[in-house]
């Protein structure tokens, strides 16, 4: 089954992920369609 | 990014397995604009893990270029966090399977200077800058390894 990216909205849960994972954040500004 | 880059499987994958994906609406977020410095979209700014900005990126990028500059953010986190044996590897990977991208003179410099780091070995400075020389005499990434 293809991969899908899960947007995240909260700066807090993506901290707290960035932390628990380790993983670098991609912060992408966009302008919804 | 959304129609045209995003869906493409390698992109997908390669944010999936190396980043948090945040999503920021332009129109409303304006806190984390004004945290940000940002005035235009799409712009997409690299983190650390603590959220420290290391990279960014303006306008919109079709896949085989989007996926280089994913690499390159990687590596100058690495570099910047000083985790330089990854960020080299990141940086070669760069040079050696997008050998026709615009980002490998960077990759060249960001590869000599965290070999160096590792090493302790100016020769890397040196390779680097001979690299640059011969195959991309006039890049500013070259430029940038006159001193060496």
């Amino acid at each position: 089954m293809a991969k899908q990216i899960e947007w995240l909205a909260g700066e807090e849960e993506v901290m707290e992920l960035a932390n628990k994972t380790g993983k670098a954040i991609l912060l992408d500004f966009f302008k919804p369609a | 990014m959304d129609a045209v880059t995003y869906p493409v499987e390698y992109v997908t994958d390669y944010i999936v397995e190396n980043f948090i994906a945040w999503r920021a609406d332009y129109d409303t977020e304006t806190a984390l604009l004004r945290k940000f410095n940002v005035n235009w979209t799409p712009t997409l700014v690299f983190l650390d893990k603590k959220g420290i900005e290391h990279y960014r990126l303006l306008g919109f990028l079709p896949p085989e270029a989007f996926i280089v500059h994913l690499i390159l953010a990687r590596g100058r986190i690495a570099f910047e966090t000083s985790g330089y044996a990854e960020a080299a590897g990141l940086f070669d990977r760069i040079v050696k399977e997008y050998p026709d991208s615009e980002q490998v003179p960077q990759a060249i410099y960001f590869r000599g200077v965290s070999r160096m780091k590792v090493t302790k070995d100016d020769s890397n400075l040196e390779e680097a800058a001979e690299e640059l020389k011969k195959a991309f005499p006039d890049s500013e990434w070259t430029m940038r390894t006159n001193p060496w």
